[in-house]
């Protein structure tokens, strides 16, 4: 049985709204000469503006995409258009046997991940230990350096008055997050940028901004005393600094089996940079994962992950306690989400936050499958309730929370929401086995 | 002493800045003071240490609230979900704005009892709320899953009755939500609405006086005539108007009788005769004599005719314009003992326009049917033709009309468009004749594509796909073969 795809999860994999829009309007069977599939693809021939059609195919299991044409976009509306047929009418492609130029694109597909599986099995190449602590020591050492200019810097806002902040413009913060990442800690450049924008979030600012430049100091405090800090701090700290643990390094670590469900995802821009944040939850270790996905411009992501469903497979957490994770192994066959696991009760989700805290500080979110839980509007404002009664403020925008509130019909839903230490962000709410997203995204907001 | 309330301290001294005051940092409850070290470190460093143990403490010891009530759930829907291609067209019209397609959609869904997807309720009660024509099919078609939303956001409360009393809302109540209460009162309670107008009319302004009384419109008859008469007596010239304009749509009324009078010495009629060969007599043709009031009288302007032409037209002329508006059409077909076709066409060439005209003012207060197509044939294409009238024209005629007003060759395209929204949804006959008589070109600027019957929809695409017109125009080709398509596909998923 090939996999199904909806509209929307086809429209989540657009690069940006235009494809979005381009491939929706292509998305007409009789502008399509050529419509067939099988269990394994899906293929068409669409009149381009060119004297011969464009060969669109798609590879159903990822969905990896190739067409003819010239455009840069990945995938083109032309691939799009040729999921999104499939999406929506799945009788108009006709069963049929791959014609030469898939089977050729499927085999050298077929190839390349064959190669790479040999590559990853062989011998790593040999490892010096001793050297990649050496380079590690070496960016600790330039990251301290920077953090304590950053540590002066704060040190004389608060001394002159946090009051001041707002009145200092964007430039202010942004000159000192150039020098983090100058001192090669770039994930320090965007906690100080983050500072601009609360400086500048208009009425209430004062309360986040004292905390999150409160954080900022703890960290600075962390890289100050790195030497007698324990491995597992360390490994903490320079997650939060910016830096990276090599994928050689990630393949060396145990990885964690367990049949994890895809429960939310979401597209931010971040400085120029798409970030694709999907969040995990093992079924029987209940564990958090969080993967990310980065993108320049309108390049792709790969789309294997969809919220809604669930594989059984290994992923590898990065050292240290935090949640970012990425995938070893999965089984081919994605399913969708038979039921969700997850939590009954707040008691337990604000337990869960407050122990992930205590390990990490540096916490931004975490983001949980929440069970039979209840949507309600009270004094112009959207809740989420328990069984038990118990409720949490969420930060709900209208469009989204009148969509759970319609979807729900005020009934018990299963949901996906982050939490922050104050209020929950609904992501994913899934009624009678169907998946809407609450997330905004990025395709959607432009 | 809890963490937000130590956080909320340390704000204030933050914003305050520790300069000078450096002694005074707030007090930290026990707790925290324990882990933190102040011993030999400036201020600032003991202050965000402080801001930054209350931060975590804090978040990690929020409590959820008690006392959040749940409202109660949805009764379950009556109609079946509609199928998720039909699902899929609907959030396409949305994210297009392909509102004759939402309107075709809401159709065939009410008809076949189907309700779109819960996830598209929201949207739906949106554009319900922007559009008033959009409602009585919205609130059919949402369902009970619709009806329980509608509750949750006071824009979307258009359908289910005000749970206020209109009185109410007609004393307190804003300009919008008051002209709201009385066009619903109005349309199911016509004297009561009257009636409720009446109670604020001393102490409204001229802009509300003219809204409310524009709004008798509506289920307008000879029991408004009182009050619309006394009307003729208000302050506001637009109130007096609007009152004149409404008079003259009840054929019973004193204004209409008093127009009558004044213009039975104005126009004459002169039957024709038919030619007898034996007596060598010669055939007439039947004639209207016209003749130009004389003066202008005082009374006149009580009932809505003004002295001064608003435009570029002799001034005797303007006066017989605005009595022949006055003048319900019914009257001249009986009095002359004449068709609708032969008294038109025995206008005096001198005064053809201005009867005309006329006739078009007569015709659009109350619509005669047989009227309709000798006026539309002799009028210029500038006369503006609104939809209600158009809508008037029966079913079975409006394709020999549409082939008229083509082979004329004149018609701006602008107006064919209004006539093609009127007289949509097109039966197949319509359809077949527009078909024949517009090129592709044609087609496209009027939007025929929206209210062509299903059944001719095949043979507009192929009027279209063969068609080489330049990108502009096969752009708007590309659109109007996807609106086909989807409106096609909405007729089948509803079918059966």
């Amino acid at each position: 049985m090939a996999r199904t795809f909806t509209r929307d999860d086809v429209l989540r994999l657009a690069p940006d709204a235009g494809s979005a829009k381009s491939g929706q309007d292509l998305a007409q069977v009789r502008k399509w000469g050529l419509l067939e599939h099988d269990d394994i693809a899906l293929w068409g021939e669409c009149q381009g503006s060119g004297a011969k059609p464009y060969r669109v195919q798609i590879d159903l299991a990822e969905p990896a995409f190739k067409c003819s044409c010239p455009s840069r976009k990945f995938p083109c509306k032309h691939g799009l258009a040729l999921l999104l047929i499939y999406a929506t009418t799945p009788d108009a492609p006709t069963a049929a046997a791959q014609p030469d130029w898939v089977q050729e694109w499927l085999a050298s597909r077929q190839a390349r991940a064959s190669k790479a599986a040999e590559k990853q099995s062989r011998e790593p190449a040999p490892r010096d230990p001793a050297a990649q602590a050496k380079r590690r020591e070496k960016r600790i050492e330039r990251a301290r350096a920077g953090l304590a200019d950053l540590s002066a810097w704060m040190r004389d806002l608060v001394r002159t008055g946090i009051g001041t902040a707002p009145g200092r413009g964007f430039e202010y913060f942004d000159s000192q997050a150039r020098r983090m990442v100058d001192a090669q800690a770039p994930g320090v450049a965007r906690l100080v940028r983050q500072l601009g924008s609360l400086a500048s979030a208009g009425a209430g600012w004062q309360r986040p901004f004292l905390e999150q430049l409160s954080l900022v100091h703890l960290l600075t405090a962390a890289v100050e005393r790195f030497a007698i800090l324990p491995e597992a701090i360390r490994a903490d700290v320079e997650g939060v600094l910016g830096i990276t643990t090599a994928a050689d390094e990630l393949s060396e670590l145990a990885g964690v089996a367990d049949l994890w469900q895809v429960v939310a995802q979401e597209v931010e821009l971040e400085d120029r940079l798409r970030v694709q944040r999907t969040w995990l939850y093992g079924a029987k270790t209940e564990r958090v994962a969080q993967v990310l996905q980065f993108a320049h411009g309108a390049a792709a992501f790969d789309n294997t992950l969809s919220p809604g469903t669930e594989f059984e497979g290994e992923l590898v957490f990065f050292p240290g306690s935090g949640l970012r994770a990425v995938v070893r192994t999965q089984q081919p066959n994605f399913a969708p989400l038979a039921a969700l696991a997850g939590l009954d009760r707040f008691d337990q989700l604000l337990d869960r936050y407050s122990a992930a805290l205590a390990e990490f500080p540096w916490l931004e979110r975490l983001c949980l499958p929440l069970r039979q839980v209840t949507p309600a509007r009270v004094d112009e404002r959207w809740w989420i309730v328990d069984a038990t009664g118990a409720a949490l403020a969420t930060a709900l925008g209208d469009d989204a929370g009148y969509l759970l509130l319609a979807v729900s019909g005020g009934r018990p839903v299963d949901l996906a929401a982050e939490y922050d230490g104050q209020r929950l962000r609904p992501l994913t709410v899934i009624v009678d086995g169907k998946v809407f997203s609450l997330a905004t995204n990025l395709a959607d907001a432009a | 002493m809890n963490s937000a309330a130590t956080l909320d301290n340390l704000v204030s001294a933050a914003l305050l800045g520790t300069r000078g005051s450096a002694d005074r940092l707030p007090a930290l409850p026990d707790e925290l003071a324990t882990v933190l070290s102040p011993a030999g470190r400036d201020a600032e460093t003991r202050l965000l240490d402080a801001a930054a143990a209350a931060t975590l403490c804090s978040r990690a010891g929020a409590q959820a609230r008690e006392g959040i009530a749940r409202c109660a759930a949805s009764p379950p829907d009556r109609w079946p979900e509609c199928s998720p291609r039909a699902a899929a067209i609907l959030a396409q019209a949305f994210a297009e704005n392909l509102h004759p397609v939402l309107v075709e959609w809401l159709e065939l869904a009410a008809a076949a009892r189907q309700r779109p997807p819960h996830h598209l309720l929201p949207q739906l009660l949106e554009a319900a709320a922007a559009r008033r024509a959009l409602r009585p099919l919205a609130s059919q078609v949402v369902d009970e899953r619709g009806d329980w939303l509608m509750q949750f956001n006071p824009r979307w409360q258009f359908a289910s009755p005000t749970a206020e009393q209109p009185e109410q809302v007609w004393q307190l109540g804003n300009r919008q939500q008051r002209a709201e209460v009385l066009r619903t009162l109005r349309a199911s309670d016509p004297a009561a609405a009257r009636d409720l107008i009446a109670t604020t009319w001393k102490d409204d302004g001229a802009d509300e006086r003219a809204e409310w009384a524009a709004t008798l419109q509506i289920a307008l008859s000879d029991a408004d005539e009182a009050f619309l008469e006394s009307c003729l007596d208000d302050r506001s010239s637009r109130v007096r108007e609007i009152a004149a304009d409404l008079l003259a749509r009840l054929p019973g009324s004193q204004l209409t009788t008093r127009m009558i009078e004044r213009a039975a010495p104005l126009v004459a009629f002169h039957p024709g005769e038919i030619g007898k060969l034996l007596n060598l007599k010669r055939a007439v043709q039947p004639s209207l004599e016209v003749t130009l009031p004389a003066a202008y009288d005082k009374s006149w302007q009580r009932d809505g005719i003004s002295e001064r032409p608003g435009e570029k037209l002799g001034q005797k002329q303007w006066w017989l314009l605005q009595i022949v508006g006055g003048v319900p059409l019914d009257h001249w077909t009986n009095t002359f003992g004449a068709s609708a076709s032969t008294i038109v066409a025995a206008a005096p060439s001198d005064f053809a326009t201005v009867l005309v005209r006329g006739w078009l003012i007569a015709l659009a207060r109350r619509p005669v049917v047989e009227w309709i197509e000798p006026l539309l044939a002799a009028s210029e294409t500038k006369s503006i033709w609104n939809a209600e009238l158009l809508r008037a024209v029966p079913a079975a005629r409006r394709a020999v009309l549409l082939t008229a007003l083509l082979a004329r060759q004149e018609q701006p395209y602008g107006q064919l468009q209004q006539i093609v929204a009127a007289w949509r949804p097109f039966d197949v006959a319509l359809s077949q004749a527009m078909l024949k008589a517009c090129d592709p070109a044609l087609l496209l600027l009027t939007e025929s594509y929206f209210s062509m019957h299903p059944q001719a929809l095949a043979e507009l695409d192929a009027r279209l796909a063969d068609w080489r017109g330049a990108p502009s125009e096969r752009r708007r080709a590309d659109q109007a073969l996807n609106v086909s398509a989807l409106r096609r596909d909405i007729h089948r998923e509803f079918a059966a």
